[in-house]
């Protein structure tokens, strides 16, 4: 990045706003675990200011402050409580881009960005099998991108078309689609990362790469919906793609909205089930696209079933800490806050955690199993489907 | 490495080391970790950390009274000075070391330890944010008597400590009255409950700034959850504000918060795209709070509809402005967004100096040919926290410097008004007149030496000024910076 660009100005200027008030910190599920100031937003900021006001710039980042602006699931838990209303999520992502221009990225980040240019995916799969899932599907050709006049556009995902657990969550909602008639495609190998990976490890122009790629063969598909069940892809598509989309008259639906409208229009008929509920509000579903209520009505309109909250939740969510590649650069510490994230799940009572996002369910999966919980994981997508008449 | 020398001359590396082998990763002596801990809100220019060493030699994370206790006790032999913090959400670096030494982060110290819903009482650790506080308590139907303005950042213990009057004083009184008992590392390590009874008692602490000892558990009272409502009111003038105001706290049931915007402030949101709808150009802004029972909510709206009605030219804006604007009452840093930079200072009037005050801040606005804009709250019904503040630009330094000085003016101003400034912690250590000073600067002086005879506990602060800011060379200092920037604005022509 050089000096005086736009990205730099915005940069010094909102670092420069920040007050370092602090309302900040107790949010931050990086700092809840690490503790130390500089694993804070507002230690963050210090870094970015310290970065874009002081010569030589960002090129002379240290590891230290690197390591500093990386750790962070990009959650938006900062952003909800700024006091000085600054977008730290843009930030962040803004912050990671000037590393990468001037060449201070982290190694990772580089590893997982070649990975995703030369597969088109983040498992580094070979793009051609993506429906490969499908093939357990009684009619696994009904996602054909052949299929004419399908209606919706079932955008899978990454870690839905290639993770074997996740790959569960695809099968729930074609499913889910099949059993309410609804015409539906894919595209296949067509089907690209939607380029959040790319963002996150500070390369947001070849993420636009993929972007436009993604836009002319959801365009070209002839569909009116966009369903996708991953909240990251949601938010991206929404995001970075949502004008295109909507100019072509195409609207972008994550998973839980879709269900629920069929159930809405009693195109699914869902039976009782005896179970204490709880369900995690995925950061990119929740905090940074505002949807909250369509999952909880649709666990409420699933006969039977206790649904509690977990002591955080909503707004106010707490991360799984899956997010923002953060389990690509610091493993250990997206442990760290999964286990206090499951802490809550125990404390709720609840026997099922549901979420809506197939990284978080992956992530405190894990966390569960590593302690031996009795705790089943599920997408609401899994729990719908279980509960089809 | 830590490399500063101790109070008495020894260097405080054997410390630092010991504390990091006893604590491990609760405690470290990273030059990158400890660069984090030498500010709190206040921008100060770089220069002035060659003046105070403001870099903690060592950091540590207590997660325990025991390990406060104990990091005491070993900062005492070796006679290193011992600076707390937690959310560090202060101007006037009550929490920032300005003699290197220990930095005990409270942060860690944090979570609800009991909830009595039948005595309806608290035990707090001292660290936890008040907005996880008040989370907890809803869910036993309880929220706190009053929250610091800074909610969301500052602790339980932090405000015990820094003085105690936000959101809820204005009906509930100080947080001390709120508070029965606090559990205390005193300078020599022990670890004491204190009550109003106990020697030495609970008020000592209150406003202490971390001079006497470390708090590390309040209990306190608290009240059953009560619907809200809220009313704005558009204001011709600072006399206007004022009268309402008087009429408001006279009444009966009290207000539950009273904030004020003057005009300055209020255009300044509007700039921004943050005025209330309705807003007045112009014009000052009241918010009045009220909670309790709907009979007291209806009386209560009976009593803002007289006293609107009795003050000429004042206006309520719509319900819905009023509830956004609580919803965005810790964000008053929004102002920032017409910055970069904001220098401000937070002073303590009688209410029967209000109106002078911001007239004559509104004076020296036009002595200096700046904008100064003012808002507050009423702290307690006779006493308001104003903060008055100016914009600027951090990164040009020595205009930055020179508007530094302007800061000394709202303290004169303010001191003509009997008030004093919100707390003295480091930089308002020069500028507190005796006769308005709370407790009194010798009492504090004789309890700093009942207490800490070795003054190891956040020294340089609050009684213990440090010779740096001795206050006749800062006054003149600061008057000499003042005028420059008075002239290099063009202000005396």
């Amino acid at each position: 990045m050089s000096a005086g660009s736009p990205d730099q100005d915005t940069l010094r200027r909102e670092s420069l706003i920040c007050a370092q008030c602090g309302a900040c910190r107790d949010v931050c599920p990086a700092f809840r675990q690490l503790g130390w100031e500089s694993s804070s937003p507002r230690g963050r900021m210090s870094v970015v200011k310290d970065l874009t006001t002081k010569k030589p710039g960002v090129s002379a980042a240290t590891d230290e402050q690197v390591r500093t602006l990386c750790q962070c699931t990009m959650c938006g838990a900062c952003r909800e409580i700024c006091a000085a209303r600054i977008d730290t999520t843009e930030l962040w992502f803004e912050a990671r881009a000037a590393l990468t221009r001037e060449g201070k990225a982290l190694g990772q980040f580089a590893r997982l960005a070649e990975g995703i240019r030369e597969a088109k995916n983040v498992a580094s799969f070979d793009n051609e099998t993506r429906l490969e899932w499908a093939e357990d599907l009684d009619e696994g050709d009904i996602l054909d991108p052949q299929v004419e006049k399908a209606e919706v556009l079932y955008y899978v995902g990454c870690m839905a078309s290639f993770y074997p657990r996740s790959q569960q969550v695809a099968l729930a909602i074609a499913e889910i689609m099949k059993a309410a008639n609804v015409r539906f495609s894919a595209l296949g190998g067509e089907e690209w990362c939607c380029g959040y990976p790319l963002e996150a490890s500070g390369r947001p122009e070849e993420a636009k790469v993929f972007q436009r790629h993604n836009v002319e063969k959801i365009l070209a598909s002839g569909v009116t919906k966009v369903v996708t069940g991953c909240p990251t892809c949601f938010e991206t598509l929404n995001r970075d793609c949502g004008d295109a989309l909507r100019e072509g008259g195409v609207e972008v639906l994550h998973a839980t909205q879709f269900i629920l409208q069929l159930i809405r229009e009693q195109r699914l008929e869902l039976s009782g089930r005896s179970a204490v509920v709880t369900y995690h509000d995925p950061c990119d579903l929740g905090r940074n696209s505002g949807i909250y209520d369509e999952p909880r009505e649709i666990l409420r309109s699933i006969p039977d079933l206790t649904f509690v909250e977990l002591h955080s939740s909503r707004e106010g969510s707490s991360c799984c800490g899956g997010g923002g590649n953060l389990q690509t650069v610091d493993p250990a510490l997206t442990e760290r806050i999964a286990d206090a994230r499951v802490d809550e799940i125990v404390q709720s009572g609840a026997e099922i955690v549901v979420s809506a996002c197939q990284q978080c369910e992956q992530v405190l999966a894990a966390a569960i199993q590593r302690r031996g919980l009795k705790v089943q994981v599920m997408d609401i997508s899994e729990l719908v489907l279980d509960s089809l008449v | 490495m830590a490399s500063k020398k101790a109070l008495y001359g020894r260097s405080t590396q054997p410390l630092a080391s010991r504390l990091i082998e006893r604590y491990q990763e609760r405690a470290t002596d990273s030059p990158y970790e400890r660069s984090f801990y030498t500010r709190d809100l206040a921008p100060i220019p770089g220069i002035v950390d060659r003046v105070f060493a403001t870099t903690p030699d060592v950091v540590v994370r207590p997660d325990s009274a025991e390990m406060v206790a104990d990091v005491v006790k070993q900062a005492g032999i070796d006679r290193v000075p011992v600076t707390t913090r937690a959310g560090a959400s202060t101007a006037l670096w009550g929490c920032v070391p300005v003699q290197g030494g220990v930095l005990l982060d409270l942060s860690d110290l944090r979570g609800v330890v009991a909830i009595d819903p039948t005595e309806k009482t608290a035990r707090v650790r001292a660290g936890t944010v008040w907005t996880d506080f008040e989370h907890e308590l809803l869910g036993h139907h309880l929220v706190a008597k009053s929250v610091p303005s800074s909610a969301p950042a500052s602790s339980v213990g932090g405000w015990l400590c820094t003085g105690g009057y936000g959101i809820g004083t204005l009906k509930y009184g100080r947080f001390l009255s709120q508070v029965r008992s606090a559990e205390v590392v005193l300078p020599d390590g022990s670890i004491r409950r204190l009550t109003r009874e106990t020697q030495p008692p609970l008020q000592w602490f209150e406003g202490s700034e971390g001079t006497l000892g470390v708090v590390t558990e309040v209990e306190l009272e608290v009240r059953d959850a009560s619907p809200m409502s809220h009313f704005l009111l558009s204001c011709p003038g600072i006399s206007a504000v004022r009268q309402i105001v008087t009429k408001l706290v006279a009444g009966s049931p009290l207000p539950y918060s009273i904030h004020f915007d003057d005009r300055w402030t209020a255009a300044a949101m509007e700039a921004l795209g943050y005025a209330p709808a309705g807003a007045v150009a112009g014009s000052e802004l009241v918010r009045v709070d009220w909670e309790g029972t709907p009979e007291e909510l209806e009386a209560a709206e009976s009593v803002t509809r007289a006293a609107v009605a009795a003050v000429p030219g004042v206006s309520q804006l719509s319900h819905e402005a009023a509830k956004e604007e609580w919803a965005e009452r810790f964000r008053s840093l929004r102002i920032k967004r017409g910055g970069p930079s904001v220098l401000g200072q937070e002073v303590l009037l009688p209410l029967s100096g209000l109106e002078g005050y911001l007239a004559d801040v509104e004076r020296l606005a036009m002595r200096y040919r700046m904008t100064l804009m003012s808002y507050g709250h009423m702290a307690v019904p006779d006493k308001a926290i104003v903060m008055t503040m100016f914009y600027t630009d951090e990164t040009k330094t020595v205009e930055y410097l020179f508007s530094m000085g302007i800061m000394k003016k709202f303290h004169d101003v303010a001191a003509r008004r009997n008030g004093a400034p919100y707390g003295l912690a480091f930089w308002s250590t020069p500028h507190i007149r005796s006769r308005l000073a709370d407790p009194p600067l010798a009492e504090w002086r004789r309890r700093k030496q009942q207490l800490d005879p070795l003054g190891i506990m956040n020294p340089g602060k609050g009684p213990t000024r440090l010779a740096a800011m001795n206050p006749m060379v800062i006054q003149l200092g600061m008057d000499a910076l003042a005028g420059i920037a008075r002239v290099t604005r063009g202000g005396l022509s």
